[in-house]
């Protein structure tokens, strides 16, 4: 047997489970094969019509089976279909799977197919398996059993049915016969009656019963002689031989449609949870949304109330309780507390219906990929224990849930490592030009300072104040300077560290035009505020920066006596800011870099004018990072016009 | 009248050194300590007008050495931050400064802050304290018929409008944080509440628009608070 095949990462191994007493057994076995060729076991249970009848005692036996082979380490999967021998194949081809491990006389109640044992069958649907028979005596599986009690509502209706049927498929034969119709046209109207009882009732009884009651009135009603069970046709014996056959067959035929039908809307309803909580994963960003997501879905699908724990670097947060209608048992926190702590520690499933904890309300999943837990789902239970199916689609949702949440994890970890090299980068080119940019300064300071100190007694009065103003100019420069870099130290650190306050615009502007009196002594200012006040969120000491750089550079850059403006106003729910100046403007090939970081205007590297170009970059910077924008114009004849916009605020007054 | 005595706290020997010579050059009389501890035996002992603090000291926080003054005094104190950041001069105000500067600060504006803690000492000195009508400028607030007048004309205020004014005006000179007037109006300092006051501050100030010193009556601390000023008649 050659099941290492190539290119494969591991040897998959099938294991069917079933109701069956010594499934056990088997699953021990195919967890030992799938030891020995260290692989991975899968443990497959095929739901099919029969499941719903199933007896508590094989509910029971199916689900230790089931949280055996999930012990064993093994993944469970859940398909529903009629013919199991089929579904077994088609999963097994699916999923790469390469041995089945299987029970021999593990045959599945169905009527028409007693013939064949399940592996034969097996076997014909996919031969380039490698199969292992477990020998398995003496054990039955479950065999579908009558349901042990029906509502008499039930009863009630389906024999209404039954009766309405034979007595309009009764009157149309009548009819019939007295328009002279011939007996194979009654034949065909009970024969339609049958297919409608065996619909609309829920037990084949009805069917059986109907096949026999038909032939009968058809014998007494409508052959000749009417009203006997005796019948003169010679050809009569026969035609209700096929009769009673064709009824039997139809019957048959028509409960498992019914049955089929019944569970294909099932499943393509949890296919289609499933598919909606895909969708609604991909939108999901942040944890928060996934959690939602998750919570939905399973309310959704499952009617139950559900209990979320999310964790954070590996611990455990509080509980998120998302009750169901009518759910009105209260969450017992500390009771279930264990069962939460001891699945998210050892990454499995814990409390109601497991082994672990049995005795909690609630049935335990921890939301993993492969070693990080991502926090732990529960489910309640109450008594009421999930089918093999609902935790299937359980176990897939809360898989796609966690695979969500490792995305987001993933995406976070990459996009903080982005902006830590990014800030790393930017650091490092804003030391260097700083420690650059600082020395041209000092060196004036210093320079002014020790010639008014050697030799300042020998200089005449106006020589001695020119060097006094430089040493003050230079030293308000670099004062300027650490302004826009403590700025900068906290943009860097992010957006957490802006310090939002609700402002008004005007106040800020002030503030700023309060700082730079001294610089626009030469400069008249004219102010044109909204007529309205004009709130904003914002980081104010932040804001004044943006308005200082920008008054800065129009008075550094018009002509002493023009007039600077400072216009407010709202547009489009936005607060604009223009700042207009009669400079000589920024010529066109140079707006788009005006913000780049260490540009400035004129000659890059020159030392001759100081305008290290931190200042527009980090304007944009913080008018970004609240949400607004900044643009620089052309002002006519010539000047230069920036402006910002901040997202307007509105305040409920507190009267 | 005698020279106003200032009590400087500055760990910075340059800058005590600085503000020494300005305070001698403009008739101030001044002690000088260099850490905290000495500050509080200088407080102690010279009982000082005003006190200049700077907030970095080696020993003890600055907001500290305030608690500790204000546990038995109400000197006057201005409080000299070096860090652009302004959570702790709000928390300085809080404790119970009256008007903080923000180093690198200009001799002008260190003289002219001292000029205003001077003004409202010399008011709080010559104030009755149950005095029923106060008058700064051309504002006039009659508490006990609880009405407001700009210019001799009846101010229409709101009822909020109305305490504003008053709190301003019974700490005139101090610059109260936006968390102290809050609390004082509402009860509350909740976000909403500071971001009404942006509202009432604004609409107060524009009711106030009429007198000719209005601009000037309440000063914006964008950040930190806001101030009524005490005009001087000159």
């Amino acid at each position: 047997m050659d099941l290492q095949k190539t290119g494969k990462q591991s040897t998959r191994i099938l294991v069917c489970l079933s109701s069956s007493t010594s499934n056990a057994k088997v699953i021990h076995a195919a967890n030992k094969i799938a030891e020995a060729f260290q692989g991975t076991l899968v443990a497959l249970f095929v739901e099919t019509p029969a499941y719903a009848q199933m007896s508590d005692d094989d509910r029971k036996r199916l689900r230790s089976n089931m949280n055996l082979a999930e012990k064993l380490g093994a993944k469970l999967e859940t398909v529903t279909g009629d013919d199991v021998p089929y579904q077994i194949a088609e999963y097994a081809r699916v999923s790469d799977i390469s041995g089945i491990v299987i029970g021999q006389t593990n045959t599945v109640g169905g009527l028409l197919r007693r013939k064949k044992s399940l592996t034969d069958r097996l076997v014909a649907y996919a031969p380039d398996l490698d199969y292992f028979i477990i020998p398995d005596y003496g054990t039955k599986v479950y065999v579908a059993r009558k349901p042990a009690e029906r509502s008499r509502k039930n009863i009630l209706s389906d024999c209404a049915v039954f009766l309405s049927s034979m007595l309009v498929s009764t009157v149309i034969g009548f009819l019939f016969s007295h328009l002279g119709f011939t007996d194979a046209n009654i034949i065909m109207v009970y024969l339609l009656g049958l297919l409608a009882v065996s619909i609309l009732t829920t037990h084949r009884a009805y069917s059986m019963v109907w096949a026999v009651i038909s032939v009968l009135l058809f014998d007494i009603l409508f052959t000749t002689p009417r009203f006997t069970i005796y019948a003169y046709g010679t050809g009569y014996p026969v035609t209700f031989l096929i009769m009673l056959a064709a009824a039997f067959t139809i019957s048959t035929l028509a409960i498992r449609l019914k049955q089929n039908a019944g569970q294909s809307a099932k499943a393509a309803q949890r296919m289609s949870v499933v598919l909606e909580t895909d969708r609604q994963l991909t939108k999901a960003k942040s944890r928060e949304e996934i959690m939602s997501v998750l919570a939905d879905q399973l309310t959704r699908l499952l009617n139950r109330s559900l209990v979320i724990y999310p964790a954070e670097n590996g611990v455990l947060g509080d509980p998120v309780f998302y009750p169901a209608a009518g759910d009105t048992v209260p969450y017992r926190t500390n009771e279930e507390k264990q069962a939460v702590e001891w699945s998210f520690a050892h990454h499995k499933r814990a409390g109601a219906t497991t082994d672990v904890f049995p005795k909690m309300d609630y049935l335990y999943y921890c939301m993993r990929v492969q070693d990080h837990a991502y926090g732990v789902v529960g489910v309640a239970v109450h008594d009421s224990p999930p089918d093999a199916s609902e935790q299937s689609v359980l176990a897939s949702v809360v898989g796609e849930c966690s695979l969500a949440l490792e995305n987001a994890r993933n995406a976070r970890e990459k996009e903080e490592t982005m902006v830590l090299a990014e800030n790393e980068r930017l650091r490092a080119n804003l030391l260097r030009a700083v420690s650059h940019d600082l020395r041209t300064p000092l060196t004036s300071i210093m320079g002014n300072a020790d010639s008014l100190i050697t030799c300042g007694e020998t200089m005449d009065a106006g020589t001695r104040k020119q060097l006094y103003s430089d040493i003050y100019q230079d030293a308000q420069w670099l004062n300027g300077m650490v302004e826009n870099l403590l700025s900068a130290s906290r943009m860097t650190d992010g957006k957490l560290n802006l310090n939002m306050t609700t402002e008004l615009m005007d106040d800020m502007i002030t503030e700023a035009v309060n700082h730079l009196s001294r610089q626009m002594r030469n400069h008249t200012l004219r102010r044109t505020p909204a007529g309205e006040l004009l709130l904003v969120k914002a980081d104010a000491r932040l804001i004044v920066q943006v308005v200082i750089n920008l008054l800065d550079n129009a008075v550094k850059y018009a002509p002493e006596g023009s007039e600077i403006r400072i216009d407010t106003l709202e547009r489009n729910g936005e607060v604009v800011v223009r700042i207009e100046d009669d400079g000589p403007g920024i010529p066109d090939d140079q707006k788009e870099r005006i913000f780049d970081l260490f540009y400035s205007s004129g000659n890059p590297t020159g030392d001759s004018r100081r305008g290290l170009g931190i200042g527009l970059a980090l304007c944009q910077s913080i008018i970004r990072a609240h949400g607004g924008s900044i643009t620089v114009s052309d002002h006519l004849p010539h000047g230069a016009v920036f402006e910002f916009s901040l997202p307007r605020e509105e305040v409920n007054l507190n009267e | 009248m005698n020279k106003p005595l200032i009590l400087i706290v500055e760990d910075d020997a340059p800058i005590r050194n600085l503000i020494s010579v300005t305070l001698e050059t403009h008739e101030y009389r001044y002690i000088a300590a260099g850490n905290a501890g000495n500050a509080i035996l200088e407080a102690a002992s010279h009982n000082p007008d005003i006190m200049l603090l700077d907030l970095g000291l080696p020993d003890m926080d600055g907001v500290e050495v305030i608690r500790k003054i204000r546990s038995w005094s109400s000197m006057p104190i201005i409080v000299i931050s070096a860090r652009s950041d302004d959570t702790d001069k709000i928390e300085a105000l809080d404790a119970g400064a009256d008007d903080y500067l923000t180093k690198p600060f200009s001799v002008d504006e260190l003289l002219a802050r001292l000029r205003v803690t001077l003004r409202r000492l010399n008011q709080m000195r010559a104030d009755n304290p149950e005095n029923p009508v106060f008058v700064n400028g051309s504002l006039k607030i009659d508490f006990a018929s609880g009405c407001a007048y700009i210019s001799g004309e009846e101010l229409h205020l709101t009822p909020i409008e109305y305490k504003l004014l008053c709190l301003l005006a019974r700490n005139c000179g101090k610059v109260l944080t936006h968390k102290y007037i809050t609390q004082q109006i509402w009860g509350a300092s909740w976000e909403n509440n500071v971001a009404s006051l942006r509202v009432f501050m604004a609409t107060l100030r524009k009711k106030l628009e009429p007198s000719p010193d209005a601009a000037a009556l309440i000063q914006t601390h964008v950040g930190i608070g806001y101030r009524m000023i005490r005009i001087t008649d000159n």
